[in-house]
């Protein structure tokens, strides 16, 4: 049986206006960045039926609390991450 | 000997005077100061309040990375103290401070700016303006990816473009 992870995802910014505090999903081990934020995609239909915003998805940034993931990365065990929009701090 | 960093996320006001307090040095000829503030108007809409929103771990790492930066780039000497707010501020009040001390002027000057620049593109901060006509948005950002340094004018020393 394929070994699954559990991931909480934290949201920040724009996401807020969907859904406030985090998301908790299910993806397979190994999985890719672009899966990982497919999958949100989906939490976030199921959670909030009006949710069509998959270009807020598209632009932004899986990150851990030290540094941003890159579409080379992968998940290879339970974790916290974050999803991160375009940034304009300052 | 290498300088000092303050680095902080804040949901008090910030004060100039902590700033300037924190990088005076008697080795230093130089300071720079700079404060970001709420401005009343953005896009041809007028503004009353920002709410800002911070990753706040991911933030001091990002800010512990444009200290080893900038010393890399102007010196180990330099003094860096910086703050973002968190929270709902009113017109002019200061959503961040940066202070940069240095022996002289050129590399204070420089590495502030190159600071605020890259906080402006790195930093996992995100600001929501309220309208004077009670409506609110999330303001549209830089795309966050792991690429190092932007470039700009002026601050380009030893930085890769893209």
């Amino acid at each position: 049986m394929e070994k699954t992870l559990d991931l909480r995802i934290k949201l920040f910014g724009a996401f807020r206006k969907y859904h406030t505090g985090s998301l908790s999903l299910s993806v397979a081990d190994g999985a890719s960045i672009t899966q990982v934020k497919d999958q949100i995609g989906q939490t976030l239909r199921e959670l909030v039926p009006g949710f069509r915003d998959d270009e807020l998805i598209e632009k932004s940034a899986l990150a851990t609390n030290r540094r941003v993931l890159t579409n080379s990365d992968c998940v290879n065990e339970s974790m916290d991450l974050a999803i991160l929009p375009p940034v304009c701090g300052g | 000997m290498e300088g000092l960093n303050h680095l902080g996320v804040s949901m008090a006001p910030l004060s100039t005077e902590a700033a300037i307090e924190f990088i005076a040095d008697p080795e230093h000829g130089a300071a720079d100061l700079f404060i970001g503030t709420v401005r009343n108007h953005n896009l041809g809409k007028s503004v009353k309040g920002v709410s800002y929103d911070v990753y706040e771990e991911l933030t001091l790492q990002t800010f512990r990375e444009l200290c080893d930066e900038a010393r890399a780039n102007w010196g180990k000497e330099l003094n860096i103290f910086i703050e973002h707010f968190q929270g709902r501020l009113d017109i002019g009040g200061i959503s961040i401070l940066i202070a940069v001390s240095s022996p002289h002027r050129d590399e204070s000057f420089k590495a502030c700016r190159f600071i605020i620049e890259e906080i402006k593109h790195r930093a996992p901060i995100w600001k929501q303006e309220h309208y004077t006509d009670g409506d609110s948005e999330w303001v549209q950002g830089h795309a966050l990816c792991s690429h190092g340094p932007v470039t700009y004018e002026g601050c380009t020393k030893d930085h890769a473009g893209h």
